[in-house]
């Protein structure tokens, strides 16, 4: 090298590169051959796109000159520089790539830097951007190569929510959206849970742009090892090995809620346990769940709760299989009560079916039925095998260690005397 | 009498559970629960023992049938869990069988 490079290396292997205090993009996850290939799952918007085009940089004075064009864009605060190692057609030995993000990269941008491709003339190629004096992103290799790659926009905001164990960051842009978030899974933020699972929030004024009908209804479904999750609201992806993904949505609160209802169902899936339609209430250290349809009674249940009773949620139960026993843990997802549950878990006790009656009473279930009860209230969202099998092999267990009873009621308070240890 | 083979399919899950087997059919989410002589049928159906066997070494061996009404009882056990897809059957030994 005959030029010192404007920028420290943070990492040599897939090296990337900083300029002053500016952040890193997180591309650790970006290897093998071609970095599109094999980026994150991502909104389209945010995707990172390659365009390689020879350039003239033999020439070390044209070398230093690109460094120095890349300088300047380095002077917008946003910029951030990366390099990594891939191979090349010409074998060259490395390439350091330079970039700078762009909120404001629009797919016609993109195409303006795709259509460039081709030029000899780096400067040609910058000026594509329009007003905004930079690219989206130069990979500039130190041999002649220089590929441009439009990086994604950093997002601004990353909220954790972490219910029953497993933290979902939610990554938005919009402070609008970050708030509504805030507000919604306050009790239930936890920056220092173990990352699982990133999802980038696309906001949109309307909720779908693709002639989607707004009252679709959900639809999820895996397609080459991503789950492609939609309602007439919104529109999301995720790959669960890699435990990222995007949703575009309108600013509002229920389709991320519903998103979330998805999420958690298929990851419980994987690991013995399960969502259901259930209010849970803890009492003397110990969970009690209510389970039926809409109109069971769960908020009702949950509302005649004695005082010395803790509310997990009066509509979505989270349910994990634990060491010895199984554990419900207290959900942002309300029903009627429109309250989030308590952050908290708790060992279940019993599963009662709920059923209104003209007097409160117990009785026993015969297995068939605790299995078919709970399978029914079950979330399920997805027509898919596997998965099937999961909740299946999950809720008989659950069935062979918990005990499930019916619990017909007539809503008053008195229906808590039955409830006991 | 027409030799049978019965098989389990690939797309149901199944696991005992208080004294019966419970079996999901993966396709559409059907329930079944099957009494003692069912499930001894049902852990039979390896593709390859003709069922008028399995009922004579599982069924007779073990309850207290008489091997017409037995054979019977199974036919019939056999079309209906057939019908729902989690059964497999052939005049033909079943050797392996692809997802349904």
């Amino acid at each position: 090298m005959d030029h010192e490079l404007p920028f420290s290396v943070i990492d040599d292997d897939f090296a990337r590169f900083q300029v002053g205090n500016v952040p890193t993009v997180h591309f650790n996850d970006i290897t093998g051959p071609h970095p599109r290939q094999h980026a994150r799952t991502r909104h389209p918007e945010l995707h990172p796109t390659e365009v390689v085009g020879d350039f003239d940089c033999q020439q070390a004075s044209r070398r230093s000159a690109l460094i120095q064009q890349l300088l300047h864009v380095a002077a917008y605060d946003n910029l951030l520089l990366l390099a990594r190692q891939f191979p090349t057609p010409t074998s060259a030995p490395a390439s350091a790539m330079v970039s700078k993000t762009s909120s404001e990269a629009s797919s016609g941008q993109r195409r303006a830097a795709h259509s460039g491709s081709q030029s000899r003339n780096c400067r040609e190629e910058v000026n594509h951007n329009g007003p905004n004096p930079g690219p989206d992103c130069l990979l500039y290799n130190l041999d002649k190569r220089v590929s441009i790659l439009v990086l994604a926009p950093e997002l601004r905001f990353v909220v954790p929510v972490e219910i029953g164990g497993v933290a979902v960051h939610l990554r938005t842009d919009s402070a609008e959206f970050h708030q509504i978030l805030l507000a919604r899974y306050g009790g239930f933020l936890n920056p220092d849970a173990r990352k699982r699972l990133e999802f980038d929030v696309v906001i949109r004024s309307s909720a779908l742009d693709d002639g989607t009908s707004a009252d679709e209804d959900v639809n999820v479904r895996l397609s080459q090892g991503k789950w492609l999750l939609s309602r007439g609201d919104f529109r999301a992806e995720w790959e669960m090995t890699k435990g990222l993904g995007w949703v575009q949505q309108s600013a509002n609160p229920y389709s991320i809620d519903t998103l979330l209802r998805i999420v958690h169902s298929l990851v419980l899936a994987q690991e013995g346990g399960f969502l259901l339609h259930a209010a849970s209430v803890v009492r003397h250290g110990r969970a009690f769940l209510f389970s039926g349809i809409s109109g069971a009674g769960k908020t009702t249940i949950s509302r005649l709760a004695p005082h010395d009773a803790t509310l997990l949620t009066d509509e979505i139960s989270y349910v994990r299989r634990g060491a010895n026993l199984y554990q419900a843990y207290g959900t942002p997802f309300a029903g009627e009560l429109a309250k989030p549950g308590e952050n908290i878990s708790a060992p279940i006790e019993c599963v009662y079916l709920l059923d209104k009656d003209s007097h409160n009473h117990v009785e026993p279930v015969t297995t068939v039925d605790a299995v078919r009860m709970l399978m029914r209230n079950t979330l399920f969202f997805a027509d898919d095998r596997e998965l099937v099998k999961n909740v299946f092999y999950a809720v008989t267990d659950f069935v062979s260690r918990v005990p499930v009873r019916r619990l017909a009621f007539y809503p008053d308070e008195r229906v808590w005397e039955l409830v006991r240890l | 009498m027409n030799s049978k083979y019965i098989a389990r399919s690939s797309a149901i899950a199944a696991r005992p559970l208080g004294g019966e087997m419970m079996i999901m059919s993966a396709r559409d989410s059907t329930l079944f629960s099957l009494n003692e002589v069912a499930t001894a049928i049902w852990e039979a159906a390896d593709g390859t023992t003709p069922l008028a066997d399995i009922v004579v070494l599982r069924v007779c061996a073990k309850f207290e049938i008489d091997p017409e009404t037995a054979y019977a009882d199974a036919e019939e056990f056999v079309s209906n869990l057939a019908q729902h897809g989690i059964l497999l059957v052939s005049d033909q030994p079943i050797e392996s069988q692809e997802e349904l």
